[in-house]
Parts: C-alpha cells; sequence; structure tokens
C-alpha cells in the first residue's frame, strides 16, 4: 500500500510515461496544426495577390494625374496606358537579373494621351543595349503593372548616356523636355486571354523578354487573419499543454501534501515524501 | 482567488463557450454548407442570405470561439488544481468544452464534484 502511494522517485518512473507521452502527443499536435493554419494564411494572400496581379486593368490616368504622388494602394495594379511613343527618350536600366542573365531593361516613354505628361514604361528585358530593338514609334495601349519610381540611392557614374542604375523618376526629369509622371508601368504580357477588354496594341513588346513586376500588390491586411488567428491559438494550445504537464509533473514528484490536485493517490495519510521514505533509507542498510 | 472564485470563472466561460459552440455548430455551419445538400436560393453558396450569415458566423465567432476557449481552458484548469479533481475527470471536462450541448452537461458535472469538495472543506 505504502508503495504504491508513495510519489514516483523521478522523472522517468513508468508512472510518468502517460503523462509524457500525452505531453508530446499534443504539443506536436498543437504545432502541426499552427503550422497547417499559418500556411493556409500565408497561402490565402498568395492568392488574392495573384488575383490582383490578374485584376481587370484600369486606365493609368484614373490611377493617377500628372502631378499627383503614387497612389501606393494601387501599387501593382494592372493599368492601360494610351498615348505615343516616345522613341528617342528611350533608356536602359542596367544590371536587370532574367534567371542567371543580367542585362538591362529597355525603357521607353508613353506620352499619355490627353495630357503633357510623360510615363515610363519597361518594354521588357534584352541582354544587350547594342543589340536591343529599335524602339517603338506611334499610337500605343499597353497593360502593364504600376509601379513607383525606384529611389535606392545609387550614384549614376556615366551620366551621358541612356544607361541608368534604377528608374528613379526624379533622376530622370533632368534628362527630358517631358513632364513626367511619379511612376513606371512594367509592360505585362497577354497570358490566358488576359487582359481581354484592353488587348495591347503596338506595345513595344518586340524581341524583348517580358519581366514580371518587381512590387507586387498588398493584400489587404484581413486576408488569411483568420487562420493566422488560429496558428497563433494552437501553438498557445501547445503551451498551455506543456505548462499543464509541468505542473503535474512537478507536483507528482513533490508528493500529495503539496499539490493539491491530481491525485491519483487518493488518500490523505501521511505519504512518506521521498526525503524520509522509509524504504529508500531501509534498502541499503539491509544490503 | 477562492475556490467559489474559481468555480464561477470557469462557470461563466463554460456558458460563454458552449453557447457560442452551439450558435457556431448548430447555426452557423449548416447554414455555411446547406448549400450541399440543398438547393434553396437563401443558402446557394455567394448568394444566399442564409449562406452569407453562416459564413459571417463561422469567420468572427468561429475565431472568437477559439480565443474563449483558451480561456475556458485556463479556468477549467485553474478550477480543477483548486479543487482536486482527478486527472482523468479533468481532461473529460476540458474535451467535453468542445462537443455541442455536451458542453452544458461537463460543466454541469464539474460544478457538483466542486461543491462536494467545497462542502466536505467547510465540514
Amino acid at each position: 500500500m505504502a508503495a504504491q502511494t508513495r510519489p514516483p522517485r523521478s522523472i522517468f518512473s513508468p508512472r510518468m510515461w502517460g503523462a509524457h507521452a500525452l505531453v508530446v502527443i499534443f504539443v506536436t499536435g498543437a504545432v502541426l496544426l499552427g503550422v497547417w493554419q499559418y500556411e493556409s494564411s500565408q497561402q490565402d494572400k498568395q492568392d488574392q495577390v495573384a488575383e490582383l496581379v490578374h485584376a481587370k486593368p484600369k486606365p493609368f490616368t484614373d490611377m493617377m494625374g500628372p502631378n499627383d504622388g503614387f497612389p501606393w494602394e494601387q501599387i501593382g495594379r494592372p493599368v492601360t496606358v494610351s498615348g505615343i511613343w516616345l522613341p528617342e527618350e528611350t533608356i536602359f536600366i542596367d544590371g536587370m537579373e532574367r534567371g542567371s542573365q543580367v542585362g538591362f531593361w529597355a525603357v521607353t516613354p508613353v506620352l499619355v494621351e490627353d495630357t503633357e505628361s510623360a510615363v515610363y514604361v519597361v518594354r521588357g528585358w534584352t541582354p544587350e543595349v547594342g543589340t536591343a530593338p529599335p524602339a517603338p514609334r506611334g499610337h500605343v495601349t499597353v497593360t502593364g503593372w504600376l509601379q513607383p519610381s525606384d529611389w535606392t540611392d545609387v550614384a549614376d557614374d556615366r551620366k551621358s548616356d541612356n544607361v541608368f542604375p534604377q528608374l528613379d523618376v526624379s533622376d530622370l526629369i533632368s534628362r527630358t523636355s517631358y513632364d513626367l509622371y511619379s511612376a513606371y508601368v512594367v509592360r505585362s504580357p497577354v497570358e490566358d486571354n488576359w487582359p481581354a477588354s484592353s488587348m495591347p496594341v503596338n506595345d513595344g513588346a518586340t524581341d524583348v523578354a517580358d519581366v514580371p513586376a518587381p512590387q507586387l500588390p498588398e493584400p489587404e491586411a484581413t486576408t488569411g487573419l483568420r487562420n493566422l488567428l488560429y496558428a497563433i491559438e494552437w501553438w498557445l494550445f501547445g503551451v498551455f499543454a506543456i505548462y499543464v504537464w509541468w505542473r503535474y509533473v512537478r507536483d507528482t514528484l513533490r508528493g500529495p501534501e503539496d499539490g493539491d490536485d491530481e491525485n491519483d493517490d487518493e488518500n490523505d495519510d501521511a505519504t512518506p515524501t521521498p526525503e524520509n521514505a522509509p524504504q529508500e533509507s531501509r534498502v541499503p542498510s539491509e544490503a | 482567488m477562492s475556490l467559489s472564485g474559481n468555480l464561477l470563472a470557469y462557470r461563466i466561460m463554460a456558458t460563454i463557450v458552449g453557447v457560442l459552440l452551439v450558435v457556431l455548430c448548430l447555426i452557423g455551419l449548416p447554414l455555411h454548407y446547406g448549400y450541399l445538400v440543398s438547393d434553396a436560393a437563401w443558402l446557394a453558396k455567394d448568394s444566399g442570405a442564409g449562406w452569407q450569415l453562416g459564413s459571417d458566423i463561422s469567420e468572427y465567432l468561429g475565431v472568437a470561439h477559439g480565443w474563449l476557449y483558451m480561456i475556458f481552458l485556463l479556468t477549467a484548469f485553474l478550477l480543477s488544481r483548486k479543487a482536486a479533481w482527478p486527472m482523468p475527470f479533468t481532461i473529460i471536462t476540458a474535451l467535453c468544452g468542445t462537443v455541442p450541448v455536451l458542453s452544458f452537461w461537463a460543466e454541469h458535472r464539474a460544478t457538483k464534484l466542486t461543491r462536494v469538495a467545497m462542502e466536505a472543506a467547510a465540514a
């Protein structure tokens, strides 16, 4: 009887294995379920971004006026620019990667229809400036992703040519006589009949490779929030399970006189504590 | 906190979580997934008013219930220590908090056991 009610001597006693197994199962389960919920929350965001990237394009002039600041809530949204190419203003942006290759963006501004201002359009990627296709001329309707002007402060060490280290509109103002929008547009390829409503006309895509938009639209802050909250909840549940396990182990090892709960030893008589347990002290003396 | 305080906190949380669970599982989910078994217009996915209500219930109440269940677990755990519930009893009580309607039975049973312990302590 006394042997049964005595608390287990160590955390490795067979009687504790059930609790250890339970906490491992609970914590593993909680962590995995949390990871699963976290991944679905991220997936929701990616899905929404993919949807926004292929949303129905809106006229560029509806997004911003010639003197407006960049509409940050419209970053990466598809827009349609109509106007006239300004081929003599073509520039190249250095150091642009495509797969493992480093080349240039071919960029030609468009004088936007019904305005006095031009917006730079990234037509595509080319490996060499020398072999780049001639800039397009004439009227254009091009669909692309609205991007803010670059602002990384890279110095242009060859100011005389038409190659630039970044597409910084404030740097480019000085080299052109046109008023510039404080944004640029990355021409988007036609994929799966998108954008059906505004098919490109003379979009300058000839002999240049498509480039992805560097800045994608922002998903709404609440997208995936539910799954994220569930993820945090599952992880908290795991922490809680560890807490319960720790209290259980501590109280069981300490014995019933201190731990006033979870007494699988049901009796309340004076039970020997590990310190004064008679059997422990007797065993060595008998030997 | 006194034992009766622990008991009150536990009972409040058990009731809140129990009611939310019934609304969530017996009203929200059937409305949300009703379109799978019925062609009724008000249950139609993305357009029916019932479907919309069901979606809102599972979206907002679902998250709220999850967090409140955590608080419920904490109150149940604290009470189980104060009232010296056996471990299996504690686990069953916590698990029953996740089953609609059964949560009320578990709360009733736990309250009864705790009252017995309180009377024994007073005697």
